[in-house]
């Protein structure tokens, strides 16, 4: 009867200890499961951002090697940085191109948009498909292909060649963009309008245009920053000339120089602004 | 004759209006398509036309031969570049999957009010200059970067890691994070889309997290999961930067392109490499594309 309850006894402890062991688990999986969304979403965030803030950092670093120690800040690279006249040449003809191809790539890709949403005719499917392949096609292969194309053509390779390069696949952007804002709005609000006696250009100019502006300038300036960083396409087809993104690049292949990590912080904020501007214009 | 006048009328009237609707599309789309017939079309047969003869200085010979192929497919070092350009475009792929789906579906699900801005900072990354940020890592990864000097500082390690840099490891990190942005932003908006409710009346009806997960949240992101891994395999497979700028000079099919249209010049060769890589990015793009929207994706 005694040993019966001894081992009863025994038995709710060892039962108690592994209930506590179990909840002490369940509170570590429960808190596991509530904390590591966040946490791996920090890491994330930290390991996108980890080259540019050390880009920024060491832009103000006295060393010309870009390593730890810090030897204290400076600002010599951003004067050195204004004052290359080579940068701002490259920069100068980046700006060029840059408004041109945003320019032309609004225009085609807001038309192309029309007619891909508002448009009904065969062979819609092959147009489509027209349209997206330079967006999925590797830089590269594009580059290299207008290489080809202008040199069998005749073409002498300069800025001109470097933007209609970039317009082939800058204005697909801009057509989703547009597009996506298109299938939006009620296509009735353009019947109204033809109803009440307008003619198809009024109706495009005060019904049609109005409600397409954001996605027309949020496309504008995806446009422009695709076309300021391109690298590829201008490498293969601007022959003598130079761009922002190949000054850098030429610059990095002569090993490690401070001027760059300056002239990557003000690409940086570039960037950023036009993202941040992009953003708030959408919402 | 009253009934055939009509129809003559009628007919008359369709083909007008074929004809209206034409004459719009060519002016709506028809710029456009122009500029992709003329600069897309154009290049992309003329570099499959090139890859199928012979050069001599610069000068085209329009014999047709396949001997460039055989040299993609036989050549030691185009076969390793192919391989090797594979095997870590598939791995990226993969990773890209792990890291950005808890990621794109935290800032989904729980972003709260705080949903735009953590968006924003992801497009920051996503649109600012790569070659900037590639050069970013090679300060961090070099045998002197910032990790190295940091963890021998704090006694993690002896003596600095040499794998980091110039080599097939670095080639992978640069291009997971390079493309991983193209993998979050497809997935956060189909994650992004399903219904609240949907999952609500899962847990009301008894369903485990693993459950809701599995029947519920996974399949409504499919299209999303398929769009960013068409974008990152894709990219990751034409890559140029990465390799050339943090791979050191390992086998890799864009490094391989690049030399011969520089100082390699065998142009015929190049279009070959790559004709071989458009097709293997093209077969990817119709094997994938039906699962996904490629318009709804940003």
């Amino acid at each position: 009867m005694s040993l019966d309850n001894k081992t009863s006894i025994d038995q709710t402890n060892t039962n108690q200890t592994m209930s506590i062991i179990k909840r002490y688990l369940n509170v570590l999986g429960d808190t596991a499961e509530q904390y590591w969304l966040p946490v791996w979403t920090f890491l994330v965030f930290a390991f996108l951002y980890a080259p540019i803030f050390i880009l920024i950092l060491f832009s103000f670093e006295k060393g010309t090697f870009s390593v730890l120690p810090w030897n204290g800040f400076t600002l010599n690279w951003y004067q050195e940085m204004v004052t290359d006249r080579r940068l701002i040449q490259a920069t100068f003809n980046s700006l060029q191109i840059g408004v041109v191809v945003t320019a032309g790539a609004t225009v085609l890709g807001t038309l192309g948009a029309i007619a891909l949403v508002r448009g009904s005719f065969r062979r819609k499917g092959l147009f489509r498909a027209i349209i997206i392949a330079p967006m999925t096609i590797p830089g590269l292969i594009l580059g290299i292909a207008l290489l080809i194309w202008f040199n069998v053509l005749g073409f002498s390779r300069s800025l001109l060649t470097v933007m209609i390069g970039q317009l082939v696949f800058v204005t697909p952007f801009v057509l989703i963009t547009v597009s996506a804002r298109l299938r939006g709005f009620d296509p009735e609000l353009e019947e109204a309008a033809r109803d009440l006696g307008a003619t198809k250009w009024q109706t495009y100019r005060r019904v049609t245009l109005p409600l397409l502006m954001p996605g027309i300038i949020s496309g504008a300036l995806f446009a422009f920053t695709l076309s300021f960083d391109d690298f590829l396409i201008a490498f293969f087809t601007s022959g003598v000339e130079n761009t922002l993104p190949i000054f850098i690049w030429s610059k990095i292949q002569h090993g490690t120089d401070p001027v760059v990590n300056a002239i990557s912080t003000m690409v940086l904020l570039f960037s950023i602004s036009i993202v941040v501007i992009a953003e708030l214009i959408r919402r | 004759m009253v009934d055939a006048l009509n129809n003559i009328g009628g007919r008359i009237r369709t083909l007008t209006n074929r004809l209206r609707i034409s004459n719009s599309f060519l002016l709506t789309g028809g710029p456009l398509l122009l500029l992709e017939l003329l600069f897309f079309l154009g290049p992309v047969a003329i570099m499959f036309y090139i890859s199928g003869i012979q050069m001599e200085n610069l000068a085209l010979i329009h014999d047709f031969t396949l001997i460039n192929y055989i040299e993609v497919f036989n050549g030691v070092a185009n076969r390793s570049a192919f391989n090797n350009t594979l095997i870590l475009a598939v791995l990226t792929t993969v990773t890209a999957v792990v890291v950005a789906y808890p990621f794109a579906y935290y800032i989904a699900r729980f972003g709260g009010r705080f949903k735009n801005q953590l968006l924003i900072l992801v497009m920051i990354p996503f649109w600012t200059n790569y070659i900037v940020r590639v050069y970013g890592w090679q300060i961090i990864l070099g045998q002197e970067g910032i990790f190295n000097q940091l963890f021998l500082w704090f006694g993690v390690i002896n003596e600095p890691i040499s794998w980091l840099l110039n080599t097939n490891f670095s080639i992978w990190l640069g291009l997971t994070y390079l493309w991983l942005p193209f993998m979050v932003l497809p997935l956060y908006s189909s994650l992004e889309k399903i219904d609240e409710s949907l999952i609500e009346a899962a847990y009301d009806l008894g369903a485990t997290r693993r459950a809701v997960f599995r029947r519920i949240v996974f399949p409504l992101s499919i299209p999303g999961l398929v769009g960013g891994i068409i974008f990152v395999f894709i990219f990751s497979m034409g890559a140029y930067i990465v390799p050339a700028m943090i791979g050191g000079g390992q086998a890799f099919v864009g490094t391989r392109i690049a030399q011969e249209f520089g100082i390699g010049s065998n142009w015929p060769l190049g279009a070959a490499l790559g004709s071989v890589l458009m097709l293997a990015v093209a077969s990817t793009l119709w094997a994938l594309m039906g699962y996904t929207n490629v318009e709804e994706m940003f």
